[in-house]
């Protein structure tokens, strides 16, 4: 009997983990931030060996460096906040569109070829109506390709969206290099002297007069989706779907005329932020109009758990970074602004191992008499 | 120019090659490992890390000691950023494609943050031993210009894929890696260790993907500046390669073929350089046929594992 109880003992592991559901909310908000704040801390330090210069100094030159241009962190922290939000309706359904950034670059793509070829051609009014119009078609098309074979054929749309990232850039540069009739990479700035097709608002200081009207239409699309997720009957079917397809498929639903829809709805949003980049702010299409932004905004959308507030929150301090790490960038001369993806990563990282300490309690192996007793 | 257009196309094909059978490793023991990109620009910045510190430490030094330290470093480099993605995704049960995605965000910036300020001469040095070590080709006409005009990370990559093909479907160790990889509950239920599986071949695949940063670097790119260059881009193409090639580390070698010719090829034909854009993106549109036609036509034994993107976690039921 003894030696059986030891041998039980032994195969029990050091650790075990249970799902836990009773962290208080304070306390699971605390650990994230301690853990975003070790990954800052962290990540300065990791600068300062690479730069040769004192952390403090690097973390300085980063704030002051992000609120030097107020009004651009918040333009880009909404943006940020744009590609959450285009992904959030898809996520809920756990559908994996990693093609936000492709999504956007062919709005963007359709609006400017628009804007290039029937700029003086028609009213300032309808041209910018076409566009709006022509670049919600592009993306929906792209959005919603994927979604048509997920929903028919069960095609993996991880990677259908992924791929069709990358035929978007190629399609950018190929368009851009016809734009410029093949003498440069990119027609540069469309419309520059007529400014056919551009919304501006000449009556605002010129830090702001451009990045207004994205900032008040993403807040708008923000509230809405926010509504129609949780308030509607179709956010419902979609929080269904994400749940247990079979649940959606024998309370009746069409699961795939939901799939379908709820990537039109991705697509429409994403259509919206690349007309806006197209004629409220660059007025022009390049490659690397995106970055990496499609993949923040999953990022955004899933550690925030769908909750706006959250979102905002998270796109305003990830812009936070990208603003300061570039301005570490520019007072050190470091070449591309590469510190942003490393600290953003860090502190993604940092927040996983977190998440995993709000969902789980770890015990260790203990070896109390009394329950040598029990077995 | 067919002779040259052949060998390019395997030269660059090496660098998916590497990408896809470590991705291909990773993806049959059931994780979805999304930070490929990231680990390819760590292994390149490892392997160009190791070639410095060759350089550091002998002042001349020979074949042997570049080769295996880039190697080593990269490969070293690559499982750290494949240690990062274990341990959350399998011990701290993290969404897979959520940390692929930051470890891809991180190794590439990582790799663009520290590599810009390493950019060395001795790189093109290093690349041009590494490249004419096993290259004996032009002593063999034609048939040595197409088969043997490589450097030897080549011939590695082909002789680790046809390996691991072999490893995967006829030994023991394979049976209970696929076991893992398709129904991680039956597989726990035969006694075989989840964690201790899952841990060590996305380590191996981390490691062999790593391979394919540093060989763009070293040998396709010939040690030129490395930091703007499109590793991240390619490493998604590996991870698509590994649906080309149906999870099957033989198809991939097939597969990187293509892919390599369908990245060469437009620089062969003669055609305005307006629609040579145009062909940037054929590598992609291939993929995305390809996962179609699989998905529609797909039989049992050209499917992804059972559990793959799904964590394994004992207790639920």
């Amino acid at each position: 009997m003894e030696n059986n109880i030891t041998s039980i003992k032994r195969h029990e592991p050091l650790f075990k983990i249970f799902k836990r559901n009773d962290m208080p909310k304070w306390k699971a908000l605390l650990i994230r931030v301690c853990a975003t704040l070790g990954a800052i801390i962290f990540s300065m330090i990791l600068a300062s060996i690479i730069i040769g210069k004192n952390p403090f100094e690097i973390f300085g030159t980063m704030v002051s460096g992000a609120f030097d241009l107020p009004w651009r962190l918040i333009y880009d922290g909404v943006v940020l906040l744009g590609f959450g939000i285009a992904i959030v309706p898809a996520f809920k359904m756990r559908f994996w569109n990693m093609g936000a950034n492709g999504q956007v670059l062919v709005g963007c793509l359709a609006a400017c070829l628009v804007m290039f070829y029937f700029g003086n051609k028609m009213n300032n009014v309808i041209l910018i109506i076409i566009m709006f119009i022509v670049s919600l078609i592009a993306s929906i098309i792209w959005a919603v390709v994927p979604a048509i074979f997920k929903a028919f054929f069960n095609t993996n749309e991880t990677l259908f969206t992924l791929m069709m990232n990358y035929i978007a850039i190629g399609l950018v540069a190929y368009c851009n290099f016809v734009m410029a009739k093949g003498m440069r990479e990119t027609p540069g700035i469309i419309n520059n002297l007529t400014e056919k097709g551009w919304i501006t608002f000449h009556f605002l200081p010129p830090t702001i007069k451009s990045y207004i009207l994205p900032i008040i239409v993403i807040i708008l699309i923000t509230v809405f989706i926010y509504i129609y997720i949780t308030k509607t009957k179709q956010g419902f079917e979609v929080s269904v779907l994400g749940d247990s397809e079979k649940t959606a498929r024998y309370a009746g639903m069409n699961t795939k005329w939901i799939m379908i829809r709820t990537l039109i709805i991705s697509g429409i949003i994403c259509g919206i932020i690349g007309f806006l980049f197209a004629t409220c702010v660059h007025h022009c299409v390049t490659v690397n109009l995106c970055g990496g932004k499609g993949f923040s905004g999953i990022l955004i959308a899933w550690l925030s758990n769908f909750n706006p507030l959250i979102m905002a929150g998270v796109s305003l301090f990830m812009s936070f970074i990208d603003n300061g790490t570039s301005s570490v960038t520019a007072t050190y001369s470091l070449g591309s602004n590469a510190l942003s993806s490393v600290i953003i990563g860090l502190i993604f990282f940092a927040i996983l191992i977190s998440e995993f300490f709000i969902r789980y309690r770890v015990v260790r192996r203990q070896r109390t008499t009394k329950e040598a007793k029990e077995c | 120019m067919l002779v040259s257009l052949i060998t390019n196309s395997v030269a660059m094909a090496i660098v998916f090659l590497f990408g896809c059978l470590g991705e291909t490793i990773t993806e049959r023991v059931g994780n979805l490992n999304l930070g490929i990109p990231g680990i390819m620009c760590l292994g390149a910045l490892g392997g160009v890390i190791g070639v410095d510190l060759t350089y550091i430490i002998f002042n001349n030094p020979g074949w042997f000691a570049l080769m295996f330290d880039a190697i080593f470093f990269s490969a070293l480099f690559a499982c750290i950023g494949g240690a990062i993605y274990a341990f959350l995704t399998v011990s701290l049960q993290a969404n897979q494609n959520v940390t692929g995605l930051v470890l891809t965000t991180f190794g590439v910036g990582l790799m663009k943050f520290i590599g810009t300020n390493l950019n060395s001469p001795n790189l093109s040095a290093a690349s041009k031993i590494m490249k004419s070590l096993f290259n004996v080709g032009d002593k063999l006409g034609w048939f040595g210009r197409i088969f043997l005009n490589y450097g030897f990370l080549v011939y590695f990559a082909i002789i680790l894929a046809i390996f691991a093909s072999i490893f995967i479907k006829r030994t023991r160790i394979g049976l209970f890696l696929r076991a893992v990889g398709e129904s991680p509950k039956t597989a726990d239920a035969q006694g075989i260790s989840i964690t201790k599986y899952k841990y060590t071949f996305i380590l191996i695949g981390s490691a062999i993907a790593g391979l394919g940063g540093m060989y763009y670097v070293m040998d396709y790119s010939g040690g030129t500046t490395f930091t703007d260059g499109p590793i991240e881009a390619f490493g998604w193409l590996a991870v698509a390669l590994v649906i080309f090639s149906v999870w099957k580390p033989t198809m991939g070698i097939l597969g990187a073929f293509c892919f390599g010719l369908l990245y060469i090829l437009p620089m062969y034909i003669n055609i305005n350089p307006i629609q040579l854009k145009f062909f940037d993106i054929f590598p992609y549109l291939t993929t995305v046929i390809v996962l179609i036609f699989t998905s529609i036509f797909g039989g049992k034994s050209i499917q992804p594992p059972g559990s793959l993107g799904v964590n394994y976690y004992r207790e639920d039921r």
